[in-house]
């Protein structure tokens, strides 16, 4: 077991004020267990503070550091060092920004873009149902949950849609289409038949091919293509 | 997180033998197998609808009689046979994977690896016995038997989907795509399989002139280009969608591949109705 | 140059809302209930109202179940005094225990996933501190969503907002607050996206930043937690108030600073130093492991103090180890696979079979911006600023005291962000009045100086050293000497970074530029959190002195302290509200002065 790594990372760059974009090659020696983010703070501080990159809670909770490295949609604060090493068998690490929203700088895109996707879904209940309990919880069975609980783990880092075959531009994306299907699946939702037509709709289900790549980079490994399979089926049992 | 390497669990044996090709070990590695098989969907996809198109430019030439052998001459070279043979690949690959997205999708079978397999399996079957045949060259079959019973099996399977879907809300372009795929599941192997049977089935235009006379085999015809086309044209459509985002390129290019199409089938109905 | 520094507008607006977490939030999806179309814009610094820092919360809230057999709120209330170290203001107490349970309704039935019992119910599940009956067992008082409650929390309020037409601007910033004769009338923002600065004018301005952990080395707070409110309402001649209470946990994951939970301790997890001698029994021989929060922690600090730690090359931060190799598989495999996941994830470590290294962590911030139990914040103990409120971690009504139980920064949050948007929606049909004339001066200053310097200096180092530096002398322990030494400090940090050149001079999304700017804003904090530590002499909940080990009665007042001048503190005291014990009802005894022992 090596204790450092001389890594090279090769970085998409973009200023937005030049328009200009470009590869930049860092050579930095990092510790084993460094996250990606940690060797980007790394490289702000000891090579170059210009670099700009997005994260926020550091312990793949947020979804705020997608970014692409060699080529797969990742969290940067969830990849250590050495295990990219393993996994990638290199020490050249190539990282661009997720192609699913404007470059703002470098790494940073415009996750708000992004999210439009996930606003068009109405990521809430949309029309109450009736509660039998009025002022008191509603009665929910563990088992009926456990159909959607998986899905609610989603942080909406967008990897899934970076990697979907369906290129992004006419598509509500993976992880909006799993969103309303929660909320179909949740006894509290009333307006089932208007998430089932948003679904129906031409940016909706049509636009998944079942290429399953959602599936495959999730880093909470939730099955997105199950639930996306379900709003074909419609029959969401 | 990093210990995964694929979706659900398709990186053990047999697929293994991907991993062997290093631009395909990156992007199982990256996207996973299944991104892999949807791309080799789409690429088969395409490249039938180009052969369908090509197929139904050489028919024409049957009417009138005489230039079809011509044409047809063009495959007696060991190239062509070669191309004509491998041509088998995307048709069952296209098929079959046709066939396991639809029971990934309206029948709730989540189970790819072992589906892959058979996909794979039943392809490079199907592609050993039509190198027999096509070396043997000398099969048989009544053209109204084979016909019925293909027709029937294919049927089965169109209605099984119908069945299934038919009440869904979506939409009828997508409906219709997809119970045109369950048809030419078994109506596109069987054409290709019967077609080298031996080389006189399809390569003599006096034969196939004659078969063409029945009516049975003129509504065999006409229901697998009816359901080619449609079925080609939809794929078409919907992947200019997943490129285009702007309303005008979405219908320039709609309206494109749909012009395509009816030139097609109406030159593929004249030569029915001709001949 | 100077031709940047300009409003490219003012915006109208009826309630300005910074900090779109889990406290902003719950407080706009209030008032658009109460009062449908009224304009609010939330800022956040973040990419997205989701990314806030509450979605990281992990255990669960506290509540009491009206339907439960055996809980009350009165046992809530003494757990959180007694836990508060008699420094909670008990009129926010019992409002907050009082309207707790609405609230879980109110989420539950706007769609969070919370975990359910067999019959449907919300589940619950028992949390340090909590207990019935004064102490006597412990009570089942958390409710929560798997081991995301947090993200539960922000997923709903954000979906609420959304659906009432909340405006959000995103990755913008608040560099300034408009007060004028003691009344909010709005606020100059950032908007890092484009590099504008903006002007909104608001009837009402709701601070809810969150915390200010990044002023430690280790801490489980995120990136953006830079007390950067804290110090524009410095700036704005606002007192902050019980700085010097932070708290912190005392197992940290060595470098992300992820908790590692209590459960691994009460599983039977061994704490070890550098000698693998398991050094607890030293601390607390009957307890050893499971002795409360803060003994823990000090004792790790002391042996790492002592010289007893570990240094991990790569995060380069002295440790302790944990053991959780003699656990058996079912433990490892049943009882707490979510932490040892975390060792796996972020220190490639294998519970079962290497020692896993922890630290005690920066955690919380008990202080913050003053206000009163509807959340309207003080310039002093009898002076509210009209039109300014504060909820969530950032402000401070005093529900926590001098330590907060876990599970009661949730529930404070949102309780306190309701009461909030009721007081706002109360004044919604005033006028709104106009700005300053010299609005964003203050700011075009600040940011004309950072772009301007020319002075070669490695601000990252910089800011490395002051988390380092207040780590050490101002974390777990505080002495006079080391108080002063970080007094000191932060005097020669504050100098060095003054006038430090930047390298990329835009201001367009310049990371550089706002990591500068929280640099002045950790700064702030810190000399406040020292001063206002070094001025407590005596040891109280989270602020622990090595020199004075008693809590003491003459010190039983909030902190307040100003600070125009960076390093000037003016220090005034806010008496801790007492009022249910001086009701004299039932059990009042119990919330006098008590000692807090467990
Ligand atoms: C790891 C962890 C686990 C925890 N677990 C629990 C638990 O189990 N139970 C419990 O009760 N508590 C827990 N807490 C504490 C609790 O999560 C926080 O106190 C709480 O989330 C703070 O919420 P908030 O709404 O005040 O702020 P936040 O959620 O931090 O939101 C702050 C908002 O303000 C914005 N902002 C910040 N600065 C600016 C600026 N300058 N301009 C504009 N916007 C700005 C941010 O972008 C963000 O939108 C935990 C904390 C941590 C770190
Ligand atoms: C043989 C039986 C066939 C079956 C079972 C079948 C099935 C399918 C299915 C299920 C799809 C949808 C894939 C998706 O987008 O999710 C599809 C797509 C497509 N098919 Fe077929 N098909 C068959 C034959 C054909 C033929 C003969 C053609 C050409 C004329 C064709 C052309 C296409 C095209 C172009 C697409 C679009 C591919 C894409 O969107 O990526 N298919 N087919
Ligand atoms: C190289 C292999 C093939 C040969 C030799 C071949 C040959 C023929 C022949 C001889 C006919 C005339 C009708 C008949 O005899 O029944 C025909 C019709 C047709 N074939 Fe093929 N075929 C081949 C592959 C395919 C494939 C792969 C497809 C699917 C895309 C296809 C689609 C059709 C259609 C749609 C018709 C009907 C045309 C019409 O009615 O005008 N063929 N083919
Ligand atoms: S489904 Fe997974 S990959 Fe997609 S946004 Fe959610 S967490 Fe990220
Ligand atoms: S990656 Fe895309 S194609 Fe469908 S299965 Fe997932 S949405
Ligand atoms: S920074 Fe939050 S997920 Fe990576």
């Amino acid at each position: 077991m090596k204790e450092s790594y001389s890594l090279v990372f090769n970085i998409k760059r973009h200023d937005p004020e030049a328009h200009k974009s470009w590869m930049q090659t860092y050579r930095i020696e990092a510790g084993r267990i460094l996250r990606f983010t940690d060797v980007l703070r790394k490289i702000n501080k000891e090579l170059d503070p210009t670099l700009a990159w997005n994260s926020s809670c550091e312990h793949a909770q947020c979804g705020s550091c997608s970014v692409v490295i060699n080529g797969k949609p990742m969290l940067a604060c969830e990849l250590l060092v050495e295990n990219a090493v393993v996994y990638f068998g290199t020490t050249t690490f190539t990282i661009e920004p997720i192609s699913v929203a404007p470059v703002l700088r470098d790494l940073v895109v415009d996750l708000e873009k992004a999210y439009d996707r996930v606003h068009r879904i109405r990521p809430f209940i949309i029309q109450p149902s009736k509660n039998p309990n009025q002022g008191q919880e509603y009665r929910i069975s563990p088992r009926r949950m456990e159909g959607y609980l998986d899905a609610t783990r989603c942080i909406n880092c967008f990897c899934c849609a970076t990697a979907c075959i369906s290129s992004h531009k006419g598509f509500l994306g993976p992880n909006a289409v799993m969103a309303s299907v929660v909320r179909i699946m949740d006894p509290r939702e009333d307006a089932t038949e208007d998430r089932l037509k948003q679904l129906y709709s031409e940016e909706g289900v049509y636009r998944c091919h079942t290429s399953k790549a959602c599936s495959h980079v999730c880093p909470k490994h939730i099955d997105v293509a199950h639930f996306v399979g379900l709003a074909k089926e419609r029959d969401f049992t | 997180m990093i210990a995964r390497t694929s979706g659900n669990g398709i990186d053990k044996g047999f697929f293994r033998l991907l991993d062997m090709i290093p631009p395909l070990a990156r992007c199982t590695r990256n996207r996973g197998l299944p991104f892999i098989i949807s791309w080799a969907h789409r690429l088969s996809g395409v490249l039938l609808v180009l052969f369908t198109w090509f197929h139904i430019y050489t028919l024409s030439f049957l009417v009138p009689a005489g230039a079809y052998a011509d044409k047809m001459k063009l495959y007696e070279l060991p190239v062509f046979a070669f191309i004509e043979w491998a041509l088998a690949l995307p048709v069952i690959f296209h098929a079959l994977n046709g066939g396991r997205l639809t029971l990934y999708e309206s029948f709730r079978f989540r189970g790819d690896e072992v589906l892959l397999k058979w996909v794979a399996g039943l392809s490079i079957l199907y592609a050993g016995l039509l190198a027999v045949l096509m070396r043997m060259g000398n099969q048989n079959v009544s053209a109204g038997f084979f016909w019925l019973m293909a027709a029937a099996a294919a049927l089965s399977a169109a209605y099984g989907l119908f069945a299934r879907i038919w009440r869904t809300p979506h939409r009828l372009s997508w409906k219709l795509q997809r119970i045109s795929g369950a048809f030419l599941l078994v109506m596109v192997p069987a054409h290709f399989l019967f077609m080298h049977l031996s080389p006189q089935v399809a390569k003599d235009a006096g034969q196939v002139a004659l078969r063409m006379q029945n009516l049975w085999i003129k509504l065999v015809d006409m229901a697998l280009l009816a359901s080619a086309l449609y079925h080609g044209s939809y794929g078409l459509i919907s992947i200019l969608k997943d490129y285009a985002a702007s309303k005008e390129l979405r219908m320039a290019g709609m309206a494109a591949v749909i012009a395509a199409m009816m030139v097609a089938a109406w030159a593929g109905l004249k030569l029915v109705i001709a001949i | 140059m100077q031709k940047k520094f300009k409003l490219s507008s003012t915006i109208q607006c009826d309630v300005l809302i910074i900090g779109a977490g889990g406290a902003g939030l719950r407080c706009a999806a209030h008032i658009l209930e109460k009062r449908p179309g009224t304009h609010i814009i939330a800022v956040t610094k973040v990419s997205h109202p989701q990314k806030s820092h509450t979605s990281t919360a992990q255990g669960g809230l506290a509540a009491v179940d009206p339907k439960d057999a055996v809980d009350r709120p009165i046992y809530h209330m003494f757990d959180t005094w007694k836990g508060s170290d008699c420094m909670a203001d008990q009129d926010v107490v019992q409002k907050i225990v009082d309207a707790a349970w609405e609230e879980i309704v109110w989420l539950e039935n706007r769609g969070m996933h919370f975990t359910r019992d067999e019959e449907g119910r919300l589940s619950k599940r028992t949390f340090g501190g909590h207990t019935v009956r004064f102490g006597e067992a412990s009570a089942f008082r958390a409710v929560f969503e798997a081991d995301r409650t947090g993200k539960g929390i922000m997923d709903n309020v954000w979906g609420e907002a959304l659906k009432g037409g909340v405006a959000f601007l995103d990755q913008t910033l608040l560099t300034e607050l408009l007060i004028r004769n003691d009344r909010c009338v709005g606020a100059v923002l950032f908007m890092e996206k484009t590099g504008e600065f903006v002007a909104v004018s608001a009837k009402a301005t709701v601070l809810a930043t969150g915390g200010c952990g990044q002023v430690f080395r280790v801490t489980t707070n995120c990136r953006q937690n830079t007390g950067d409110a804290h110090a524009v309402a410095l700036q704005a001649g606002l007192p902050l108030i019980d700085m010097e209470a932070v708290q912190f946990h005392p197992t940290g994951i060595v470098g992300p600073g992820i908790l590692a939970s209590e459960t691994l301790r009460s599983v039977g997890g061994i704490l070890r130093n550098k000698e693998l001698d398991p050094f607890m029994a030293r601390y607390a021989p009957k307890m050893k492991e499971l002795a409360p929060r803060d003994l823990v922690a000090r004792a790790i600090e002391t042996e790492i103090r002592e010289g007893r730690g570990i240094l991990n090359p790569d995060h380069n931060i002295e440790h302790i180890w944990i053991d959780l190799r003699h656990l058996s598989d079912y433990v490892h495999e049943v009882q707490i696979p979510e932490v040892s996941g975390f060792f796996k994830q972020f220190m490639n470590l294998d519970p079962r079979t290497q020692l896993c290294p922890v630290r005690p962590s920066n955690h919380y911030q008990m202080g913050g911006i003053p206000t009163n139990a509807f959340g309207e914040v003080q310039r002093s103990p009898d002076t509210v600023i009209f039109g300014l409120y504060a909820a969530g971690e950032c402000g401070c009504s005093s529900f926590h005291g001098f330590n907060r139980l876990g599970t009661n920064s949730i529930l404070e949050l949102i309780t306190m962000g309701r009461f909030v948007g009721e007081r706002v929606v109360l004044s919604m049909d005033e006028a709104a009045e106009g700005l300053p004339a010299d609005a964003g001066d203050k700011t075009f200053s600040r940011f004309a100086g950072y772009l301007e310097n020319k002075k070669e200096e490695n601000i990252d180092q910089i800011r490395e050293d002051m988390r380092r530096m207040m780590t050490e002398n101002v974390g777990v322990f505080r002495a006079e000497e080391g108080l002063n030494t970080a007094i000191h400090a932060l005097t020669v940090s504050a100098e060095r970074v003054r006038g430090a050149a930047l390298r990329c001079r835009s201001l367009q999304m310049n990371q550089e530029l706002v990591q500068r700017w929280e640099i002045d804003n950790l700064l702030s904090v810190s000399m406040v959190i020292a001063q206002g530590a070094l001025r407590r002499r005596e040891s109280r909940g989270g602020h622990a002195r090595v020199d004075f080990p008693q809590r003491r009665d003459e010190f039983n007042a909030h902190t307040l302290a100003c600070m125009t001048e960076f390093g000037k503190i003016q220090f005034a005291s806010r008496p801790v509200d007492m009022s249910i014990f001086e009701a004299k009802g039932d059990n009042y005894e119990k919330f006098g002065l008590i000692e807090r022992k467990y």
